[in-house]
């Protein structure tokens, strides 16, 4: 490499490089997302491509020459973070090399590129990715069960949000206070995986089995987690932030009163029905008599014709989940059908079809085959 | 974390000798996970991945079978900072699902999430014994994948507009056992606690067994509370899992019990005590006995004597507070969050520390 040395009698001595050698970093938006960025060095001279070959060739690898990484927001808190992971092309004979991150950069975050090998002093080029447009914010839409009335073995709520949420400390925003505003200890089954849909916007919370089945420690220690005759609120902190990391618009409640434990199978022998007149679009409905659980009542019941071939038309539940409407895609024809009701179907406290959430499977009950309780027949006129 | 199983000395070199049936039927391509944790490692350097929101298990060839020197630590300070710095983002964003120590070469693996919202990726992180991370890349690796088996009742009622399949989408911790792998698992919706036994190599894939699991520690009641974690046991020589459920039964379960569609009644060995959740279990053999290392919620880290085990009696009615086997709190392990075996003298422990550092180091059994 070609080098100019200036001695300044004998107290220092300063490197100045040639003009050809002016490492240019440059941060090149990619096709895709918005945040796909590449870094390429670029403006050295022919030397020095060749020296940096000539060091590839010894095993040196480029993550030695170019790092990309995140510029912490607090530089109090800098670590001796490593470099951002991804693909080195080292390309001397075209005069580039580029490095592009695996992963694509983070809205809101600042990166900063450096470039030093040889004599050459580091180059840096910094890139900041704008945060994301806002849209509205996330807020609760619903907390189901939707009655104010739940029995004392209730089983779980769903929570369903605007918009995705984020995961991994959902127990820090969600509370269960007794009347006198007392917060109950440890109600919710917590899961580490946390059980969300695929959108993140609906969470299930389930009451942990331990607080309501009857013989089980923690129920006679500490009693249920929420009592007959009492009143409760479950509280949703709007600190609680959402997949883009915004809190909540607004905090959420619900407040309920608690009922006797409902240790009573479903039966579909006792639900009551109504049919729509042939010809028309409106609504089969299926009147439980109680509530059943949101998520499996939304989903398990469908509904055939006589000789099995599946009516296609989307459910609707009403009625505080109570009431489940059937609105077929095309007018009804005249004739019968039935309705398959799975034995896995759950009302708010987790009795099954013909089996109480409390029965114990060693006494012999087959969950499977309920006779008669499976199907519903009906007939359209 | 969890899993480091009875692959002491002899019993290892047994199974590194045919450790090539173990990679059998995988192919090369890449591993597409939707999400990543709990993790476990089996034998010959197989490490199996746990995809909960696919409901599917991946074993993955990590060709990582260097065996490790005696003398091998691990100590990383702020190992989420670091994973984020890697992965180009903040701490707040990456979240530590599980870790895994390779039982050869003593290389931390890391099941990651890089981001909390639904669009997280899934990345499996190593960590080298002087402290140096990467991300494994999964592009072009050894795999094979197994989906949990849907139940009938499931498969019948299959609309349009049905996108996913609910019932299966949490894992709640795995682990290999003599040839199968062993899945403990909870329902989005329906509230069935499973654990399911699957062959490997996954071979016969889809079609695990099933198999509910009650205890009989409250009388005439079973809890169907989900297990939180697991290990391997031998009870006279006999393989057991142990089981520990939040609020804090120890039940175990004779492993040859597990089999298709059998209802599985646990012995209730010890109750821990209330308001406390299992994180991690390791087991182990110190000084001529055997312990258990349970890492815990709000009580922090139990360890047993299980020396006596196979006398203890059978928890079957109220007790006041605890019962059993008798722990002792390690009170200079604080803030345990993951928990794993190193090697026949060490814990991995994953620890809170300053500003939401979480720190990695091996440190000596107790």
């Amino acid at each position: 490499m070609k080098r100019l040395l200036v001695l300044w009698t004998g107290l220092s001595i300063a490197t100045v490089l040639w003009a050809e050698d002016k490492p240019v970093l440059t941060w090149q938006p990619l096709p895709g997302s918005p945040s796909n960025y590449r870094v390429e060095v670029s403006g050295l001279g022919a030397e020095m491509w060749a020296r940096l070959k000539s060091e590839r060739d010894q095993g040196i690898e480029p993550e030695r020459w170019l790092s990309v990484r995140v510029v912490p927001k607090d530089l109090l808190k800098a670590l001796d973070v490593p470099a951002m992971g991804g693909r080195f092309d080292f390309a001397p004979e075209k005069a580039y090399l580029r490095f592009e991150p695996d992963y694509a950069l983070e809205p809101g975050l600042r990166y900063e590129a450096v470039f030093r090998a040889g004599d050459l002093l580091p180059v840096r080029a910094t890139l900041s990715i704008p945060n994301h447009p806002e849209g509205p914010p996330t807020r609760v839409l619903s907390i189901y069960p939707s009655s104010e009335v739940l029995p004392e073995n209730l089983l779980k709520f769903y929570l369903v949000f605007s918009g995705s949420m984020s995961r991994g400390h959902i127990y820090d925003f969600i509370e269960l206070r007794d009347e006198w505003g007392k917060t109950v200890e440890i109600p919710f089954l917590e899961i580490d995986e946390e059980l969300w849909d695929a959108a993140q916007t609906r969470l299930t919370l389930f009451i942990d089995p331990g607080r309501i089945k009857r013989g089980v420690k923690p129920l006679e220690e500490v009693g249920p987690a929420i009592k007959a005759g009492r009143r409760y609120s479950l509280r949703i902190d709007s600190k609680w932030p959402d997949a883009q990391g915004r809190p909540l618009a607004a905090p959420a409640l619900k407040t309920f009163r608690v009922a006797p434990p409902d240790r009573t199978p479903i039966d579909p022998l006792t639900w009551r029905l109504a049919t729509p007149r042939a010809g028309t679009r409106d609504p089969l409905v299926v009147r439980f008599g109680e509530p059943l659980d949101f998520g499996l009542a939304g989903r398990l019941l469908s509904i055939r014709r006589a000789g099995n071939a599946e009516i296609a038309g989307r459910a609707e539940l009403h009625a505080l989940e109570s009431e489940w409407r059937w609105i077929p895609d095309q007018p009804w024809l005249a004739g019968c059908g039935v309705i398959r009701v799975p034995s896995i179907l759950e009302d708010l406290a987790g009795n099954n079809v013909g089996k109480a959430f409390e029965v114990d499977v060693f006494e012999k009950v087959d969950r499977n085959s309920v006779p008669g309780r499976n199907e519903i027949s009906f007939e359209i006129r | 974390m969890k899993k480091y199983f009875s692959l002491l000395a002899g019993s290892f070199l047994a199974i590194a000798a045919v450790g090539a049936s173990w990679t059998e039927g995988m192919v090369s391509g890449k591993v597409e996970l939707k999400s990543i944790g709990p993790l476990a490692f089996g034998p010959d350097g197989v490490l199996l991945m746990a995809d909960a929101k696919s409901a599917a298990l991946v074993a993955l060839d990590t060709q990582d079978r260097v065996p490790a020197p005696a003398s091998a630590q691990v100590h990383v300070k702020g190992l989420n900072q670091k994973i984020a710095g890697l992965l180009g983002t903040e701490a707040e964003q990456v979240l530590i699902n599980d870790l895994a120590v390779n039982p050869i070469s003593r290389k931390v693996y890391v099941a990651v999430s890089r981001g909390r919202g639904p669009e997280a990726s899934a990345v499996l992180v190593r960590v080298h014994h002087e402290g140096r991370i990467e991300a494994v890349s999964l592009e072009n690796v050894k795999h094979s994948r197994a989906t949990l088996p849907n139940p009938p009742a499931d498969a019948m009622v299959g609309q349009g507009q049905r996108q996913s399949n609910p019932r299966l989408e949490s894992i709640t911790d795995l682990a290999f056992v003599d040839g199968r792998v062993v899945v403990a698992g909870l329902s989005n919706e329906e509230f069935a606690s499973t654990l399911r036994a699957l062959p490997f190599p996954f071979q016969t894939a889809g079609k695990g067994t099933s198999v509910e699991i009650y205890h009989g520690a409250h009388g005439a009641f079973e809890t169907r509370s989900p297990i939180r974690t697991f290990v391997q046991f031998k009870v006279e020589g006999e393989d057991h899992l142990l089981a520990a459920y939040t609020c804090t039964p120890l039940v175990q379960f004779p492993l040859k019990e597990l089999q298709p569609g059998a209802k599985i009644r646990g012995k209730t060995i010890a109750e821990l005590g209330n308001r406390n959740r299992p994180l991690d279990m390791i087991a182990y053999h110190k000084g001529g006995k055997d312990y258990l290392l349970l890492a815990n919620s709000s009580r922090g880290i139990m360890k047993i004597d299980t020396t006596d085990i196979a006398k203890s009696e059978s928890i079957t009615s109220r007790v006041a507070d605890k019962q059993g086997l008798a722990y002792e709190t390690i009170e200079a392990w604080k803030g345990v969050d993951q928990l794993d075996r190193f090697d026949a003298s060490q814990a991995l422990v994953l620890r809170k520390a300053e500003g939401g550092a979480l720190d990695l180091d091996s440190l000596p059994l107790p």
